[in-house]
Parts: C-alpha cells; sequence; structure tokens
C-alpha cells in the first residue's frame, strides 16, 4: 500500500475533500433527474390529465443545475487556487479519487474523478451553458404534456455529461459515454408519438454505437497493453517508457473512432442533423456543451495517445500504424493517427459547412455548421494543437448554445423551423435579434470576436503542423471553410430577421420572447462578448509587449496542459478574414440585395441538390448497412427453420432413427397428456394411482430414450473392449 | 452436517403432493400456499447468502472449498453419495433460482386451468433447477439434470400456445438426447475420477488423467450443456419451446434452464479440470477457440435472425441465444475476469430476459386478439405507460447500457478476451473478440427497432380496450428491474464472490 502511493504522488495528489465537491457537482442534476422522473411516474399513476405544477417541476430542475454550477464554480476556484500556478513554467497538480467498480486482485474497473485544468475549465464552462438552458428551457417547454419527464431527462443527460468530464479513467468515461447516449436518444426521441421523432432517436443511438464499438476496441487494445484504464497512469508509464507509442498506435485511432461517432465527424454525420426534431433546448445542450463535444474531448483528453512530448521540448512523436505501411516513409507519415484526425477534421468541416449553405430550416442550418466547427476543432487536435482546439471547444459552446436559444425563441414566435416563414422579425423580437447578432458574428469569426481568436488559433495550429500531410491543403480547405461559414451564418441572419415578414399574419403574433427565455440569451450573449473581450485582450497583451500574459487564454491553456500554444500574429489571420468578408460579401449580395437568380443556375443547382442529400452519405451508409444486414438476416431466418429445423432435427432425429415427430407426438397425445388430462378430469381419488398414472406415461416416454442411451454406452463399452478406440487409459 | 440447503432442496419437492391436493377442488389455495413456501425459499436463500457470503474468513468452515456441506452415504457399492454445498459459482445461481421462481409464481396468476397441476409441477421444477445447482454429487446432479426436463415439458404442453405440442417434443428431445450425450460423458469421469461420484474427490482424482481423455470428456459433456445453453447450431429449441410456453415458463426457461447448461459447463468442465492444466495444453487451446468460435457465431448469428423476427417473444428468444455466447466467449478467455464475466452474465441475464418474456406476456394478454406481433401492437406507452417503460428499461439493460446488470458482463467478457491469449490483440484469434464486439451493434439494432414500432408511435387498434397492467402482471417485472438496477451499480456485491471463485482455479 505504502509503495503504491510513493508511485502515484509522482503524478496525481489524492484531496478527498475536492473529490466531494466534485460528486456533489455530478450528483444533484442525477438525484433531481431521478427524483423527477419519480414525480412524472406518479402523475401517470393519478391519470391522464394530472400534472403537478409547472412552476414547480421546472424550477427544481433548474435550481438543481444553479446548484450544482454553483457547486462547480467553488470546486474550480479551490482547485485552482490550491493546485494550479502559471508563473515561470507553471506548476500543475492533478487530483484522482477512485474507488473499484469491480473489485479484483488488481482492478482497472474503477469510478474515478480526475481534477485537472481541462476538466475544470470545461466543467464551469458546461454548467455555467447547461445552467442557462435549463432555465430557457423551464419557460420554452410550457404547456408541454410531459413538461417533468422533460426536466428529469435534461437532468440526467446534463449529469452524465458532468460525469464524462470528471472522469478519470476510460472506463468511469465510457460508462458516461454510453449514458449521454442512453439519455441523449430518451430526449431526441422525446415527442415519442411522432413518427419522426422517434425514428430520429434511434439513427442517433445507432450512430453512436458504431462509435461506442470502437471506444471498447480502444480500451480492450488499451487493457491488454497496460491492464489498466488511467488516463495519467497511462500518460505516466509512457513516459517511463514502460509503454512506447507504437502501443497506442490502435487505442488512439479507435480512440478517435469513438469520437466519429459522438462528434459526428465524416462519414457518421447524419444523427446529427435529424437530432432537431429533439426540443430546441435539447439542441442548444446538445450541440454546444454536451454530446458532441464528448468526442472531442476525449481526444483532448487522451491526446497523449497520439502527441508525445518529453519534458518542455516540441518535438511531437505521433503514432504510427506501422503495420498498415509496409514501411513505406510517406504511408507511415500518412497512418499517423494526428494525420488521419486532421484529414477527417478538415474534411467534416468542410462538408458541414457546404451542408449548411442549402439548408432551409433554421435549425438544421446550425446543426450543420455545429458539424462544420466539431470539424474545426478535430484538425485543430489532429494536427498538435490541442490548446487551439479546446480554445474553440469553449468559444464554439457560448456562441452554438446562444444560437440554439435564439432560434428557439424565433421558432416559438412562429411555429415553424422553416426560414421561409420567417423574415423582418428584428422589429418584433429585438433582445433575441441583438443576441442572435452576436453569436453569429462569434460563429463567423467576425475579428476580435471570440470565435475570430480561437477559429485563428485552429488554422494557425494546422499551418504549423509538421506531423499532417498536406498541412498547407488542409489549411486552404480550412480558410475556404471559414469563407462558407460566413455565407450560411449572413443568410441565416438576414431570412430571420431582415426582408419582408414571410409568416402567415393572420395566425402567428411574433412578440417579444418571454423573460426566462429573454435572459438567459442576454446572459450567453453577454458570455461571448466578455470572452471576446477576454480573449482580445489576452492576445493584444501578448503582441504587444508582455510576454506569455496569462490573460492569453491559450498560453495559459498551453502551460497548464505541459503543452505549447501558438503564438498568434495578426498577419496570421489575414487569409481567413478575407475569406469571412468575401462569404458575407457574396451572402448580402445574394439575399439583401435580392440576386437569388444566380441560385438557380444549373451549375449551383448540381451542387445544391448534393450538399442538400448530404453527399449522399446517409444513403450509402442505410445500403451498406441495411441491405447485407437484412440479407444476411433473412438468410440465417431461413437456413434455420428449413435446414436446422425441417430437415435436419424433423427428419433426421425424428424419422429416420425412429422417433418419427408425428408419431412420437400423436402417441404422446394419446398416452401421456390425454392420460394426465383425463386423471385430472376424473380425479381418480387416490394418491397412488395418480402417482401411478404420472409416471406410466413418463417411464415409458423415458424408456425409449434410455434404450437408445444404453445402446450408445454398450456399443461404447464394446469398441473399447476391442480397442476400436482407446479412451479410457 | 448443515441442513440448509436441504429445506431449499427438499420442501418444494415434498409440497407438490399437497398443493396438488388442496387445488382438486379449485380452493385456489394451492396458489397462495405455493406463493408463500417459494417467498420463504427466497428470503431463506437471501439470508443464507448474508449469513455466509458476506463478510470476513468465511471459507474457514469450508469443506473443501463448499460451504453449507451435507453429505451422506447413499449406495455405497459405487460411490453415490448425497452430497449438497454451495461455492462461490453456485450461490449466486441458487439466489436467482428462487428470486426468478418467486417472480414466475407471482405473475402465473392469471392461469386459471388445472391450477394445482400447474404449481405442483412448479414446484418439482424448482426443487429440480436447485438440485442441479446444489448437488455435489455426479448422480446427484444428473438425476435433478433430468428431473427439470418433465415438469417443463408438461408445463410447455398442457398451458402454451397453439403449437405446443411441436414445441414440447422438440424440447424434449433436444434436451434428452444432450443429455445422454453428456451422461457418457459423466461415466468417462467416473471411470477415470477414481470410482466416485462425489466431485471434490473427482478433481483431485481428474488431476493425472491424460489429455486425450480429458479432451473426450470435454466434447461428451459438452454437446450436453451446450444443447441446454443453447449454442448454434442445437439452438432451435428454445425459439420454439419460448414462443409456445407460458410466460412464467418462458422465464423460467431463459431466467434458469439456460443458466443450467452454464454452470455445468464451468462446474464439470472447468472447476473440475482446474488442476489438469488442460486448457493450457495445445489441445485445450484447440478446444478454446472452438469454443470461441461457436461463441460468436451464436452471438452473431441469432442476433441477425433476431432483427428478422415479428414475434416479440421470438425476437427476445434468439437474443437470450446470442447472450449466452457471451458466456462462451468469456470462458474461453480463460482468465479470471472472462471467469467473472460468464458467471456475471449468467445472473444479469437471470434477471433481464425473465422481465422481457414477462413484459412480452403481458402485451400479449392485454391486446385484443392477444397477438405479441411487433407490427400489429404499436403505441403501447400511450395505454400502458408503465409496461411500455419497463420494456425500454429492460431492453437496453438487454443491450448493454452501464448501469444495469447486462453491462457488467458484456464489457468485462470482451476486455476479458482483448487481455487472454489466444483472442488479444497481435494473436491469431483477435477477429473473434472483434466481431463479438460488433455484434452489439445488432443487439442495438434490433431492441431499437422493436421498442420504436412496440412502444412508440400513435397507438393501433390492437390496443383499443387496453388499461394498465394489473399489480400482479407488473410486480415482478418490477422486483427484476430492481435488481438489474442493483446489480448494474453495485456489481460489487456479488462479484467479489465470483472473482473469488475465479481466482481459486487460477
Amino acid at each position: 500500500m505504502a509503495e503504491t502511493t510513493e508511485v502515484a504522488t509522482e503524478y496525481f495528489t489524492t484531496n478527498p475533500e475536492l473529490i466531494i465537491w466534485a460528486v456533489i457537482v455530478i450528483a444533484i442534476p442525477f438525484i433531481t433527474g431521478v427524483i423527477l422522473m419519480a414525480m412524472r411516474v406518479f402523475e401517470i399513476k393519478k391519470g391522464d390529465d394530472y400534472k403537478i405544477s409547472e412552476s414547480f417541476t421546472g424550477l427544481f430542475g433548474s435550481t438543481g443545475l444553479a446548484l450544482s454550477w454553483i457547486a462547480s464554480i467553488i470546486l474550480a476556484f479551490k482547485y485552482f487556487g490550491e493546485y494550479v500556478s502559471l508563473e515561470g513554467h507553471g506548476h500543475i497538480e492533478k487530483v484522482v479519487g477512485d474507488t473499484a467498480f469491480l473489485p479484483m486482485k488488481s482492478s482497472a474497473f474503477k469510478w474515478g474523478l480526475l481534477l485537472d485544468p481541462l476538466s475544470m475549465i470545461f466543467l464551469v464552462a458546461l454548467t455555467t451553458i447547461a445552467t442557462a438552458i435549463h432555465f430557457y428551457a423551464s419557460n420554452y417547454m410550457h404547456g408541454d404534456s410531459a413538461y417533468t419527464r422533460f426536466f428529469g431527462t435534461l437532468n440526467f443527460f446534463t449529469g452524465s455529461m458532468l460525469l464524462f468530464v470528471l472522469s478519470s479513467n476510460m472506463f468511469t468515461s465510457f460508462i458516461a459515454w454510453e449514458l449521454l447516449g442512453f439519455s441523449s436518444y430518451l430526449l431526441i426521441g422525446y415527442f415519442w408519438p411522432k413518427r419522426s421523432a422517434s425514428h430520429a432517436g434511434r439513427k442517433a443511438f445507432m450512430y453512436n454505437k458504431i462509435g461506442d464499438v470502437s471506444f471498447i476496441f480502444a480500451m480492450g487494445f488499451t487493457y491488454a497493453r497496460a491492464h489498466t484504464f488511467d488516463y495519467l497512469t497511462l500518460q505516466y508509464m509512457l513516459q517511463t517508457h514502460e509503454l512506447t507509442m507504437a502501443d497506442f498506435a490502435l487505442p488512439g485511432l479507435f480512440l478517435f473512432g469513438a469520437a466519429v461517432g459522438k462528434s459526428a465527424q465524416v462519414p457518421l454525420l447524419g444523427w446529427l442533423p435529424e437530432a432537431m426534431e429533439g426540443p430546441t433546448p435539447v439542441s442548444a445542450l446538445l450541440h454546444s456543451s454536451t454530446m458532441v463535444k464528448a468526442g472531442l474531448y476525449l481526444i483532448a483528453r487522451s491526446f497523449f495517445t497520439f502527441y508525445y512530448t518529453e519534458g518542455t521540448h516540441v518535438d511531437w512523436t505521433a503514432s504510427e500504424i506501422s503495420f498498415l505501411t509496409n514501411g513505406s516513409e510517406t504511408m507511415l507519415a500518412f497512418m499517423s493517427t494526428p494525420n488521419i484526425i486532421a484529414w477527417f477534421g478538415t474534411l467534416t468541416a468542410l462538408a458541414g459547412g457546404l451542408m449548411a449553405l442549402t439548408a432551409t430550416d433554421i435549425k438544421k442550418v446550425l446543426a450543420f455548421s455545429t458539424i462544420s466547427q466539431l470539424g474545426y476543432i478535430a484538425l485543430a487536435i489532429g494536427a498538435g494543437g490541442v490548446t487551439a482546439g479546446f480554445y474553440h471547444i469553449i468559444s464554439h459552446a457560448t456562441f452554438k448554445s446562444l444560437l440554439f436559444l435564439g432560434a428557439g425563441a424565433v421558432i416559438h414566435s412562429v411555429h415553424s423551423q422553416e426560414m421561409s416563414d420567417m423574415g423582418g422579425l428584428r422589429k418584433q423580437m429585438p433582445w433575441t435579434f441583438r443576441m442572435m447578432l452576436v453569436g453569429t458574428l462569434g460563429l463567423m469569426g467576425v475579428p476580435l470576436m471570440n470565435g475570430f481568436w480561437s477559429k485563428d488559433a485552429v488554422l494557425l495550429a494546422m499551418k504549423e503542423s509538421e506531423v499532417v500531410v498536406g498541412n498547407m491543403f488542409l489549411y486552404w480547405v480550412a480558410v475556404f471553410t471559414a469563407g462558407v461559414t460566413a455565407f450560411y451564418s449572413t443568410k441565416m441572419l438576414y431570412l430571420t430577421f431582415y426582408g419582408k415578414a414571410r409568416y402567415d399574419d393572420s395566425h402567428v403574433k411574433p412578440g417579444p420572447t418571454s423573460p426566462r427565455m429573454k435572459g438567459a440569451l442576454i446572459f450567453l450573449g453577454s458570455l461571448v462578448i466578455i470572452e471576446s473581450i477576454w480573449f482580445t485582450i489576452g492576445t493584444l497583451k501578448n503582441l504587444f509587449g508582455e510576454d506569455h500574459s496569462l490573460l492569453n487564454f491559450e498560453y495559459a491553456l498551453g502551460t497548464m496542459l505541459g503543452v505549447h500554444g501558438g503564438e498568434f500574429a495578426f498577419v496570421d489571420a489575414l487569409p481567413s478574414t478575407t475569406a469571412v468578408l468575401l462569404g458575407f460579401g457574396f451572402a448580402y449580395f445574394i439575399y439583401a440585395k435580392d440576386n437569388k437568380a444566380i441560385l438557380n443556375s444549373g451549375f449551383v443547382q448540381f451542387f445544391a441538390n448534393i450538399f442538400e442529400n448530404r453527399f449522399y452519405l446517409d444513403k450509402l451508409i442505410y445500403y451498406i448497412s441495411n441491405g447485407p444486414t437484412m440479407v444476411i438476416g433473412s438468410a440465417f431466418k431461413t437456413f434455420d427453420k428449413k435446414v436446422i429445423d425441417e430437415l435436419i432435427i424433423d427428419n433426421i432425429v425424428t424419422d429416420k432413427i425412429g422417433f418419427g415427430s408425428a408419431r412420437t407426438s400423436d402417441w404422446m397425445d394419446v398416452n401421456v397428456v390425454d392420460g394426465t388430462v383425463k386423471s385430472i378430469a376424473n380425479s381418480v381419488s387416490t394418491v397412488g394411482g395418480r402417482l401411478r398414472l404420472f409416471q406410466t406415461g413418463l417411464v415409458s416416454n423415458y424408456a425409449k430414450y434410455m434404450m437408445l442411451g444404453v445402446v450408445v454406452i454398450l456399443s461404447f463399452f464394446v469398441l473399447e473392449n476391442y480397442n476400436v478406440i482407446n479412451f479410457l487409459n | 452436517m448443515n441442513w440448509d440447503l436441504n429445506i431449499l432442496l427438499l420442501l418444494p419437492i415434498a409440497l407438490a403432493m399437497p398443493v396438488y391436493l388442496m387445488d382438486k377442488k379449485k380452493s385456489g389455495l394451492g396458489k397462495w400456499l405455493t406463493t408463500i413456501v417459494i417467498s420463504f425459499t427466497t428470503a431463506y436463500s437471501i439470508f443464507l447468502w448474508f449469513t455466509n457470503f458476506v463478510g470476513a474468513d468465511r471459507l474457514a468452515n469450508s469443506e473443501r472449498g463448499f460451504l453449507l456441506h451435507f453429505r451422506v452415504n447413499w449406495i455405497d457399492s459405487i460411490g453415490i453419495s448425497y452430497a449438497l454445498g454451495v461455492d462461490g459459482l453456485s450461490m449466486p445461481l441458487v439466489v436467482l433460482t428462487q428470486i426468478v421462481f418467486l417472480v414466475s409464481v407471482i405473475s402465473s396468476f392469471y392461469i386459471d386451468n388445472d391450477e394445482g397441476v400447474y404449481y405442483a409441477l412448479l414446484l418439482v421444477l424448482l426443487s429440480g433447477v436447485m438440485g442441479t445447482f446444489v448437488a455435489l454429487d455426479l448422480f446427484l446432479f444428473y438425476i435433478a439434470w433430468e428431473l427439470v426436463l418433465i415438469p417443463m415439458f408438461f408445463m410447455i404442453r398442457l398451458w402454451g400456445g397453439p403449437n405446443r405440442k411441436y414445441a414440447s417434443i422438440k424440447f424434449f428431445i433436444y434436451t434428452h438426447l444432450a443429455s445422454l450425450v453428456m451422461l457418457i460423458g459423466l461415466f468417462v469421469i467416473y471411470l477415470n475420477g477414481g470410482q466416485t461420484f462425489y466431485l471434490p474427490d473427482l478433481k483431485a482424482g481428474l488431476a493425472n488423467v491424460s489429455v486425450q481423455t480429458l479432451s473426450l470428456i470435454f466434447w461428451l459433456v459438452f454437446i450436453g450443456f451446450v444443447t441446454k445453453f443453447p449454442q448454434v447450431p442445437v439452438h432451435t429449441w428454445l425459439p420454439d419451446a419460448h414462443v409456445q410456453a407460458p410466460s412464467p415458463g418462458s422465464a423460467i426457461l431463459a431466467g434458469l434452464l439456460l443458466k443450467m447448461g452454464g454452470y455445468g459447463l464451468m462446474r464439470i468442465v472447468f472447476w473440475m479440470f482446474s488442476e489438469t492444466g488442460f486448457f493450457e495444453t495445445d489441445t485445450g487451446k484447440n478446444v478454446r477457440v472452438i469454443m470461441a468460435l461457436i461463441g460468436v457465431i451464436s452471438m452473431v448469428y441469432p442476433a441477425l435472425i433476431a432483427l428478422q423476427q415479428d414475434d416479440l417473444k421470438r425476437m427476445i428468444a434468439y437474443s437470450s441465444i446470442s447472450h449466452m455466447g457471451i458466456v462462451l466467449l468469456g470462458l474461453a478467455a480463460n482468465n479470471p475476469l472472462g471467469f467473472n464475466a460468464a458467471m456475471y452474465m449468467m445472473i444479469a441475464h437471470g434477471v433481464i430476459s425473465p422481465g422481457l418474456f414477462l413484459l412480452s406476456g403481458v402485451i400479449e394478454h392485454n391486446t385484443k386478439s392477444h397477438t405479441r406481433d411487433i407490427s400489429k401492437v404499436g403505441g403501447l406507452a400511450h395505454k400502458m405507460p408503465f409496461t411500455g417503460g419497463l420494456f425500454v428499461f429492460l431492453a437496453f439493460a438487454s443491450a448493454g447500457l452501464p448501469g444495469l446488470a447486462g453491462f457488467v458482463a458484456e464489457y468485462s467478457a470482451f476486455i476479458a478476451l482483448f487481455d487472454s491469449d489466444l483472442f488479444g490483440i497481435g494473436k491469431e484469434w483477435v477477429i473473434i473478440p472483434i466481431i463479438a464486439v460488433l455484434s452489439i451493434i445488432i443487439t442495438a439494432a434490433y431492441y431499437l427497432w422493436a421498442i420504436e414500432r412496440v412502444i412508440f408511435n400513435d397507438a393501433t387498434d390492437e390496443l383499443e380496450d387496453t388499461t394498465p397492467a394489473k399489480w400482479y402482471e407488473i410486480g415482478p417485472v418490477l422486483i427484476l428491474g430492481f435488481f438489474t438496477l442493483l446489480l448494474g451499480l453495485f456489481p460489487a456485491i456479488v462479484w467479489w464472490v465470483l472473482d473469488e471463485w475465479s481466482q481459486g482455479l487460477f
């Protein structure tokens, strides 16, 4: 025991008090969630119309999250105060607390929590955004028949994500990961009487399941090598050369595979737009700081599995899948895990952006935009910029939740999700418009907004990457995507808030947003602005004078994670800013100046068709998964019935050996079953008589089979005697 | 001498005849007596668990590794004795048996024809299953094993669905022929293990037997057990038996009768061979590969068939076969984690699948034309919210959702395979665990598909007059759901007993 503690203190420390705070943060939403579900059971029990007061259940759910938020802030203050000092090279200690889930001699299966800068920053961002969304939802979901169920599931969902963020080993992560998948299934299929909603829930779960399988592979391969799932222990084993990067080639790749499912990367992105079937607050939560971020957070958490740094060196060693490359140098570089991540990330960014161009449903625009931004994050992490990626995770979480809540307010107001039913709403909904504007500017990456800084950090990471093959190509693709982003963002904003009103005046009376919804919007809007100011000051301080100001988010993050943060120069932002301006200009030209005729050309329509069909990826996946599965399945079904049952069992076993099923059946009927039934019907009075009847049937039945048994046994001994077979010694 | 197990074993069968006689006049007393008796034995078995398997130095009083040991001579001349005892392998199954019987008897309350015979058969069945798990004598084991067949046969035959004749005969022929093959294997064990039927003696006696003989024993008993289990290609009795059996019968069939095969395989093969080192030899390794192949085929093949099923119960039956494949895979891994996983799978499946079968029975009893076809029933949650909710809960448990029992077993089996000497990464047979893991996608697919069509969407005409389920329909499932959650959140309560047992084999 003493020995393990000694080793342990080298790379982590323990602090029960902080761990208890962390448990409180996670437990509150779970507990309120379960209580709310119990209330729902009570409601159903009471009958159709019974409903516990909305203001009570809504407040109960929101308060649960608010308490968790407060606890997380206390936890973060305590942690950063006690264990993090950024002077010089920085001194970081990580706090771990775990307990065995499956008691074994040496159990790797543990509930474990890890407090480090990565988890703390994400935790605070998550609880902040989630709390705002819960308060928003308590107004938004007003009048829904299963209001209680909604909050129960939403709390449970947030709790799963909190557990995921704080987990210290892959096992706990996986539990939280699956719970996320399950609760998102319930939330996406929230309106389950609707066919499209229940279908969307299933689709989301199935796509995620592919990621889950990949996660299991990663864990299986890790366990076979290291017999532990702890992130810190694995990292430590790398540093002490107990493990090499080669050991992590496959686990790293499969961890990314897990993220492909959860974070909707190419090719498994089809579920995310469909997930819009859930209520809007769910989309806001799902797209900003939970669910889809889980995959990328996992990659950031297990960054050490594909990039290795020794001390303060910046020499990256990337894990490579050597056995696939036949020793070829180019192939080796190409098959490195980070390179694969970067390429997939860039593809996703581009594909998501292009698909957003043709979407007409405001929530779908945002969904595709999420896919695109997730691609950005993945490409940054693949290129080695874990700080850049995390930077973008945080700023995207803020502005995307704001955008979704704004879109929700608009939808609530006009009762339609189609942008063709909106227009000119800025007069009726001034605050929603203002906040949406702030969010859109962040999404577009307009200079000095939070999205600008984080996106340029992402682009810079790609530009400077030495591991990624063809990094300049990917860089320009990413820059182009920035232009695409500006285009669809402008289009969305214009079609919703400017121009003529296209909604049906007689039914729809758009009005100002209700107080709690507006409050959440303004809260998140201010967050975007605060982040923008913070990031701007931090970077400018860095550029003019003070070296490595700790206000510089990326630099501070780099210090805390023990990696290098990118050094930003304004000239690096030039291409992307130009692209944004061009994208904005085109959109303005087409939609505001009403030049939509351009869009009708055959050339544009050809591409629009492809984008609308999501590059036919969904169809392709459907055909390659569903088709063969069903064909093989029905072939197996026939085989089971015709060959095994009818040919072998019914014929060979029964007929040929002389126990014809039909004959046996008749015989059984007459002698055993009828006999028994008759005996009961006639109520033969003596116990002995009844016993005899029972037994007669059975004995004669047994006799047949016993005879067979005896024959087998006898022949066995005969053969043994004559040394035909020699089994017995 | 300890009489505890005798109570559990003999009390039910002793009361079978009185129960039958009491209900002869349709008094309805038999039903309640059975319920009381089984409630008592359930409580008693849980009491035995707490007094004997919780706390330190519990093995101090063990008789060669067995607690609650009881042995008297029976037929001395050929070494047959009446010996009972439980260890870390059998005790969880003993408790499971009691719980599954308790829920089955409660959910049998809808039965209104020949009640007396029904409950008498149920009691005999209970004794048979108990005997299989607690017998320490090979002869007694075989008697109990065969005793199970008779009441089950009549339960399907007399209270089953429209095609019950075919199903019951098929069930009988399949399992009985397999038992005969197994019987030969048991004889070979007897002849080579020192002419005794007492299991601990046989275990010691087999230590120096040649690999060839061990291999013969393995295949003979393997055929017997794997048919009960059942695995592809000797599985076709199971869907028919399940579909035709009354739902409490299905619950017992899935929850316990399948586990007898798994238990037998562990007790007669893996436990008894543990001192021979058989599974480390080349022959033994081949045997393990074949086991794993059968296991993985039995995971994928029935799963794909389950996707095609329209009958809910048939789908669940195929999923049972699929889950039992994991048991075989866990055993093939031949490491403590794999053994734990295999045992845990039997326990987890033993609480989850009876619940699903009972629910499909509830659906059948409450639809207009008494159907459980996925294509006909829809929107169940509108009319029976609790039944629908429980179905979602148990379906996800079966598909391996963390926090519920199935996950622990499934997950640790996969990890054990990746960690084993034959199926690990970089090894020749790594493809087996990979396919096994991939098959959980299909598992998720058929459950979600069924949930979507049966529970969600709009209510169909079949459910017009449906009212929420009655207490005796939903209560038993709630009990099973409780254990599913308990075993999923705190697997430690059982796991350390299993781990202690499997560590003892290595």
